[in-house]
């Protein structure tokens, strides 16, 4: 497979696949995980920021005017 | 500033220009207070915000599969994505020209820049609802009165909080207590 997870994966050659996500399936549900994971690395790096500005913000006067 | 009070006095507050119906919504929205743990905070934004936000889901999610997906009436089967397309690649998605003018080596190092970052952020945020679902405090907070008196408070804090009844409320103000020096530790 030559999408994502297998090549992304810098001082391996081979890949990290503990648990062979990549076994037996074909070039376009490879390429289809390798979209999966993307998507959700992006909306996971927005998330995290996003919990930490929360928080800090919670019970602020010039953003919830009380 | 006090919304309430400012509309007491002006009985004439329901009529209908649109800079006052306008104003009423924020009123709705800002009056609202969003408190406690950040994993409780999303059901505590009114349903205006919960509308607007499926609407930009939906176009965002739509235009993604327009981008991305086979058209499931001619793919051979469900799930199947254009053969031309590379994951991640949605369009060219720059709003701050952050790539313009790089060439293709700068650019295939972000790629990879850009996954693992987003790998170490899904292990964090799954970290930080753990966190926050085992203890009931809140993320910030803890992280606060760790800076004060180390990790004694921390303990002190989950001990004298965990199972009372508004948990957001008591850290806080063992959070007051301990920068005041009064906190029992």
């Amino acid at each position: 497979m030559d999408a994502g997870l297998i090549q992304g994966v810098a001082p391996f050659p081979e890949g990290i696949d503990v648990f062979g996500f990549f076994n037996d399936i074909d070039q376009a549900e490879a390429q289809r995980y390798a979209d999966v994971e993307i998507t959700h690395g992006r909306l996971a790096m927005l998330a995290s920021v996003g919990f930490l500005v929360g928080e800090s913000v919670e019970g602020s006067s010039f953003l919830f005017g009380t | 500033m006090c919304f309430p009070t400012l509309f007491a006095d002006c009985p004439e507050y329901c009529s209908h220009s649109y800079y006052e119906r306008l104003t009423l919504f924020s009123f709705t929205i800002t009056d609202s207070q969003v408190t406690g743990p950040a994993i409780n905070h999303f059901q505590q934004v009114p349903l205006p915000f919960w509308l607007g936000l499926g609407a930009v889901i939906f176009i965002v999610e739509a235009s993604r599969v327009q981008i991305a997906w086979q058209s499931p009436f001619d793919a051979s089967r469900l799930g199947l994505m254009k053969d031309d397309h590379t994951p991640g690649d949605y369009g060219a998605f720059d709003p701050l020209g952050l790539s313009k003018g790089k060439d293709e080596e700068w650019l295939d190092i972000h790629r990879l820049r850009e996954l693992n970052n987003g790998r170490l952020a899904m292990v964090a945020i799954t970290a930080m609802v753990a966190q926050e679902l085992n203890t009931g405090i809140n993320l910030v907070l803890a992280d606060e009165v760790l800076g004060i008196k180390g990790g004694g408070a921390l303990k002190a804090m989950e001990a004298s909080c965990a199972g009372s009844l508004d948990e957001a409320a008591c850290s806080k103000a063992f959070e007051a207590a301990v920068a005041a020096g009064t906190a029992v530790l």
